[in-house]
């Protein structure tokens, strides 16, 4: 506000206070009949207010009846001395009457009024009323010029006319006044009203004229306002030291009237000591002024004076100024209840100056003040009880300001982060303010607000108790939430990594202390997975898996609730509860959405499920584990760990015995998995089993699987296959793969599967089948099967009977090369046996002049017996040579048994038939020896070659029979030993 | 040929099995506990196990039910083996096969397989099994045994042979591979070696009949006339019927041990015998005239000792 406009506003209130009376005098008398229902009562706003309407609208009443009655004795008396006055009177009660206008048309807009007058509302003007009171008037100037109160009458008018608005013909009728009724005791009055006139127009120079044209009326009321506008007109024509001294004459007045007890004078010192202090200001240092007003005020006190001195020199940014004064205050003024005014002012002061560290001093100066010990608060008040309130005050003062500033420089840290010095300010303003025990929302937040500067500051510990503090003083609600959180993060950021145990006790305080206090807050589930990651970290897993456990079922979709399942399952792996973990995780996995998180559960569930089974293995529980393996590739197929659970029971099926089941196991395993690179390895464990166990078939079954699956070693596997066929009786199923084989196969491998075709064929096959092979065998001239082939078909040539074709094969095939000893052995004495039965069936009977030559053909025919058999003993095959001895012994004792028999022939004389058995004898004699020497080698060779036929027992006998042995040979013939079976009677298992 | 396909198939079977198995350590230790088990049963079966020749074994019968799958191996043996006896061979192949898969670390269900597969002439199968059977018990004789009889029916004398040695030198009980091998011994004439085999069968079956002529022929060759005669009578104990050694006897002791008396008994003996065909063959001597000669020279012997003393009647009922 300027110093021109606090010059009209002062002269306002100066009007009213002069003006008033002189308009309301009269009106106050006319509404001298209080009502008591129309008592206002405090703080019933709206029944008050329908008072007021009420009695202005009995006042209004009461007024329009006044004026009526007014106008009708007007035309009463009409043309009468009487006439005058009651238009004097009518113009009153106009004049009485717009301020009733006034409360209408102020109150105009209000609810009560419209609801319950609204005709008289909207009728009402003061402009109206007071328009009527000009007319009024001006009659009566018209009309009655000599009318006694004529002054008045023009004052009135002039100043209605002000009312309105219409200052010109104001200020004329002032003029009039002053000029027609120089005697009145109106004339300062009027030039008051001039100069106020002239004062608004900003023609200072004009009103101080009529300002000091007062100063010849010393008694007239207006006296000292007069005075009092022309120290303001000075300074408004920017002579402050004039307008000081007109100011100095004002209190010179005051106390004037003061000391000679002139009540009904105006007593403006205290305004006008007040306005010194805008006054000085332009006109002398700060320093002299506790000094100057000191004077000035005299009995009064200075302290306000140098208080608003101070707040000028401040609303001027005079702050320095300021502070001089408001020390001095301090210095002079030890006891002035307004010290914690002055603290406050100049602790603001130095902020103003920017000298936050004065500042922050100033308020421990304050605070100093404040303290209920010290000198101020002991002596400030008349009693103990009003020194204690003034301590109160003044903490409440120090309190606010400190809190103001420490705010307001918090404030400012944060716009500059960079300067410090605020935050440093503000910390110690808060400690300040804080230092006072308090209660309340806006201690609460202010603490909060150090503890969030302290956080910001990094000084975590500290930020963490402020935070606990607010926390503990503040109602559950959204401060106190953020209180108690931020005395978490503050601690959990001023611990770092390592949490000591008292460290960690303190968080689980506080984290209690919110949860209590917080149970549905925002950042429980943040604190409880802190707690129980702090004992987790600590090894202390049954305290932390609980929190874990509860917080991944109640938060399953944030992200700590997935944390804390995974942290619980951490536990449960750690302590090796793989039931708890396959347990949980198919929990987890049945509420799943994430697929990829039910993925993971999946994994995991069969991990444990996979190792608790291993753990029963480890434990030696091999049956269980057994049992839980397959359970478990039954139960997740799909598996990774599928595969190796299937093997792991394969292997125990093995470990527990159960081998023919382990044997299926790896058959099935490696038909579920052929791609695994154990596959080749199962089926080979599984043909080994089974081969173990005698299942040929199941073998062989396994071992065609083996051969399709590991083609490097199809072969060998295929082969193999076709001879646990071949051995199981499953001829066709070995006949088919020892052809497929042979097919594909080389010179040297086809003859090893001709050779086991011909086994098989020897063992299992038909006769068709066998000739078939042998067919083969001699068209692919596999050796020796095909030379031994052909033998035995020799030899079934001999046996047929066909003596010649048979014969001169065995010539044929001799001659060829090829043939083996043995071979050869058997070919000659198909050759000797041939030959054999010519000697046999060759007859000694005969005429006596063919004696000679019967036997010299039957001799021939032996000798050619004789060399075969000879020529078979040769190629040293044994069995061969032994049958080849035995014939020899045999045709020798033919041939001895038909020269003994031989017939006399006919026509004999009986000297002559002496004489030829004589003959005979010669001849069978030698024979006999040869024939028994034969024996005896064979014999001898029989023995030698230990042969389990019985042949040699019998030759021995045989033998023994032509010795004529003496003793019988008791030794029995030599048979196969009778079958046996095991007696277990003595086996311990 | 087929005789070493289990075997040559054992061995690179083994060494994939070490090598590939996921866990090495279950592996390995699933091997060495069926090894360990298998040695177990090995060295207990070898030490105790004996053997009864099929025609000899008493007691048991061939179970008509299939109870017997209940049981435990070691019971199920003595049924299978009365099965042998009693020629149930399918019975014989089922126990068997039975015992190969769920005793499969025991030599017997192969057995029993190798029996039932030589009954139906299978001799390829019967010698696969009892190779099999060796591999589970390598030491035991039985199994020998049985691969020298079926060598033995294939005519295959050498190997034969050599697995009735290893079977006689393996299990003591088994009289017929020491007898057959006793007689072989003979035939090539070491007779050491064949007493040797002899005794050994005579230890394990004193009253074994062929081996207890062997020994009185082997005695007899010898000459050791006594202790021919004593193996002789032992031999005429355990088969009365013997016709050879009834006459070996008398011959002995009439011949060499001039024991005219005992010699005289013993042709009376055989003729009795063989008039009451109670000989197992018939007697290529003429029985009367001997006696008859033996009793002239008991007589001269007799008229030429009266002087001197008087001997009591050699003439006396036969004894059997």
């Amino acid at each position: 506000m300027s110093a021109w406009k606090r010059f009209e506003f002062y002269t306002l209130i100066a009007l009213l206070a002069v003006a008033a009376p002189t308009v309301s005098a009269k009106g106050k008398a006319a509404a001298k009949k209080p009502l008591d229902e129309l008592r206002l009562v405090e703080g019933d706003e709206k029944g008050n207010e329908e008072k007021s309407l009420k009695a202005e609208l009995l006042v209004s009443a009461s007024e329009n009846k006044a004026i009526q009655q007014a106008l009708k004795l007007i035309k009463k008396y009409k043309g009468t001395p009487l006439e005058p006055d009651l238009h004097f009177r009518l113009a009153e009660l106009y004049m009485r009457r717009s301020k009733t206008d006034r409360f209408f048309e102020v109150h105009r807009e209000s609810e009560t009024i419209v609801k319950l007058a609204p005709r008289v509302a909207r009728a009402s003007s003061v402009k109206n009323s007071v328009q009527k009171a000009v007319d009024t008037y001006g009659v009566i100037q018209t009309r009655f010029p000599s009318f006694g109160q004529m002054d008045l009458v023009v004052y009135n008018r002039a100043f209605a006319y002000q009312i309105l608005g219409q200052e010109k013909d104001a200020e004329n009728l002032y003029w009039q006044l002053i000029s027609k009724h120089p005697n009145s005791p109106l004339v300062p009055d009027a030039h008051l009203a001039i100069g106020e006139i002239a004062f608004n127009r900003a023609q200072f120079a004009l009103a101080l004229d009529h300002f000091n044209a007062i100063k010849k009326y010393p008694n007239s009321r207006v006296y000292p306002y007069g005075l009092y506008k022309a120290a303001w007109t000075y300074y408004n024509m920017r002579d402050a030291q004039k307008g000081l001294k007109k100011l100095e004459e004002v209190v010179a007045y005051g106390k004037y009237i003061s000391d000679n007890k002139l009540e009904a004078r105006l007593d403006l010192r205290k305004e006008a000591l007040n306005d010194m202090t805008l006054f000085y200001e332009d006109v002398y240092p700060a320093k002299d002024a506790y000094s100057y007003f000191k004077q000035q005020a005299g009995e009064l006190e200075v302290g306000p004076i140098l208080l608003k001195m101070g707040s000028l020199y401040e609303r001027h940014s005079r702050f320095n100024e300021q502070r001089v004064v408001l020390d001095r205050f301090i210095q002079e003024l030890p006891t002035s209840p307004l010290l914690p005014k002055v603290h406050t002012d100049l602790v603001l002061a130095f902020d103003h100056l920017r000298q936050k560290d004065q500042s922050v001093n100033r308020l421990n100066e304050f605070a100093k003040l404040c303290n209920s010990s010290s000198s101020w608060s002991k002596g400030v008040g008349k009693t103990p009880e009003e020194n204690k309130k003034s301590a109160e005050e003044c903490l409440t003062s120090l309190n606010e300001t400190s809190l103001k500033l420490a705010k307001k420089w918090l404030k400012s840290w944060k716009k500059l982060p960079s300067d410090t010095s605020y935050a440093d300010a503000s910390e110690k303003a808060f400690e300040i303010y804080l230092r006072t025990p308090g209660q309340g929302e806006e201690y609460a937040q202010s603490r909060f607000a150090y503890a969030e500067l302290l956080f910001a500051r990094q000084k975590f510990r500290k930020a963490s108790q402020e935070y606990a503090a607010v926390g503990h003083v503040s109602a559950p609600g959204a401060l106190n939430h953020d209180a108690s959180y931020g005395a978490l993060i503050s601690l959990e950021k001023a611990v770092g990594e390592k949490w000591s145990n008292e460290d960690e006790k303190s968080f689980h305080q506080l984290a209690q202390d919110y949860i209590a206090k917080n149970p549905k807050g925002q950042y429980r589930l943040d604190i409880e997975y802190k707690m129980a990651l702090l004992a987790y970290e600590k090894e202390r897993y049954d305290e932390a898996a609980p929190t874990f456990l509860r917080l991944g079922r109640d938060f399953a979709k944030q992200e700590k609730g997935l944390k804390s399942q995974d942290l619980y399952l951490d536990i449960l792996n750690i302590k090796k509860d793989y039931r708890g973990i396959r347990n949980y995780t198919k929990e987890l996995m049945k509420g799943g959405t994430d697929v990829a998180r039910t993925q993971k559960m999946r994994k995991l569930y069969e991990q444990a499920y996979f190792l608790e089974v291993q753990g029963l293995e480890e434990k030696g529980q091999l049956k269980e584990a057994l049992a839980e393996y397959i359970g478990f590739f039954k139960q997740n197929p799909s598996s990774d760990l599928a595969e190796k659970a299937m093997w792991n029971a394969m292997q125990l099926h093995f470990k527990v015995g159960d081998a023919w089941n382990g044997a299926k196991a790896a058959e099935e395993f490696a038909t579920r998995y052929p791609q695994s690179p154990q596959s080749v390895n199962a089926l080979l464990r599984a043909a080994q089993t089974f081969e173990q166990m005698a299942q040929l078939g199941e073998a062989a079954r396994v071992l065609e699987k083996l051969a399709a699956r590991d083609e490097k070693n199809a072969t060998r596997w295929k082969e193999l296959a076709a001879d646990f066929h071949a051995m199981n009786g499953a001829a066709p199923s070995a006949r088919r793969l020892y052809n497929d084989l042979k097919t594909a196969a080389n010179a040297e491998k086809r003859k090893t599967l001709l050779n086991k075709l011909d086994a098989l064929e020897q063992a299992y096959g038909t006769d068709q089948s066998r000739a078939e092979i042998q067919r083969v065998l001699i068209d692919q001239n596999v050796q020796p099967q095909a030379n031994l082939a052909k033998v035995r078909s020799i030899e079934a040539l001999l046996d047929a009977g066909k003596d010649t074709e048979a014969f001169n094969q065995a010539r044929h095939y001799l001659g060829s090369s090829g043939m083996s000893p043995n071979e050869k052995a058997r070919l000659r004495m198909v050759h000797a046996k041939i030959l054999e039965q010519e000697f046999l069936k060759q007859s000694v009977k005969s005429r006596a002049e063919r004696v000679a030559t019967v036997l010299a053909i039957k001799t021939e025919k032996l000798q050619k017996v004789q060399e075969a058999l000879q020529s078979a003993i040769k190629f040293g095959d044994p069995k061969v040579s032994l049958d080849a001895f035995e014939r020899l012994y045999g045709c020798y004792a033919h041939y001895v048994k038909a020269l003994k028999e031989m017939p006399v022939p006919a026509g004999l004389s009986k000297e002559d038939a002496q004489a030829f058995r004589a003959e005979l004898d010669k001849l069978v004699i030698p024979l006999e020896e040869k024939s028994v020497d034969t024996l005896a080698q064979a014999v001898t060779f029989a023995h030698k070659q230990q042969f389990l036929d019985g042949t040699a027992a019998r030759l021995e006998n045989e033998l023994a029979k032509l010795n004529q042995q003496s003793t019988v040979n008791v030794a029995p013939e030599l048979r196969k030993p009778a079958m046996v079976v095991p007696v277990l009677s003595g086996v311990g298992i | 040929m087929m005789n070493a396909r289990n075997i040559i198939f054992a061995l690179p079977i083994a060494l994939l099995i070490s090598a590939c198995a996921t866990g090495p350590k279950a592996a390995d230790s699933a091997d060495s506990g069926a090894q360990a088990q298998l040695s177990q049963v090995t060295a207990s079966y070898s030490d105790r196990v004996g053997s009864v020749a099929v025609e000899q074994m008493k007691g048991t019968t061939c179970p008509a039910d299939s109870k017997w799958e209940n049981l435990t191996w070691s019971k199920i043996v003595p049924l299978a083996s009365a099965c042998v006896k009693a020629k149930d061979w399918l019975k014989v192949e089922k126990m068997g096969d039975w015992m190969a898969r769920n005793a499969h670390l025991t030599p017997w269900g192969p057995y029993y397989l190798a029996l039932s597969a030589e009954s139906r002439r299978d001799y390829p199968r019967a010698v696969w099994m009892l190779e099999l059977a060796l591999k589970k018990a390598p030491k035991e004789g039985i199994f020998h045994y049985e691969l020298g009889r079926i060598h033995w029916e294939l005519k295959e004398d050498a190997e034969a042979i050599k697995h009735m040695r290893l079977a006689s030198e393996l299990n003591p009980t088994l009289t017929g591979a020491h007898w057959v091998l006793g007689q072989l011994a003979m035939q090539r004439g070491d007779n050491a070696e064949a007493e040797k085999y002899l005794q050994k069968a005579l230890s394990s079956d004193p009253e074994h009949a062929p081996s207890l002529l062997v020994m009185a022929q082997l005695k007899m060759n010898a000459k050791e006339w006594d202790r021919a005669e004593t193996y002789l009578m032992r031999a005429i104990s355990a088969n009365p019927r013997s016709a050879k050694a009834r006459l070996a006897l008398a011959q002995v002791q009439e011949q060499h041990l001039r024991k005219f008396e005992e010699a005289l008994r013993s042709y009376r003996q055989l003729k009795q015998l063989a008039a009451e065909r109670k000989l197992d063959e018939g007697v290529q001597l003429n029985l009367d005239e001997k006696i008859q000669t033996l009793k002239k020279s008991l007589t001269q012997v007799s008229e030429a000792g009266k002087v001197s003393q008087r001997r009591p009647s050699a003439e006396g009922k036969v004894h059997e």
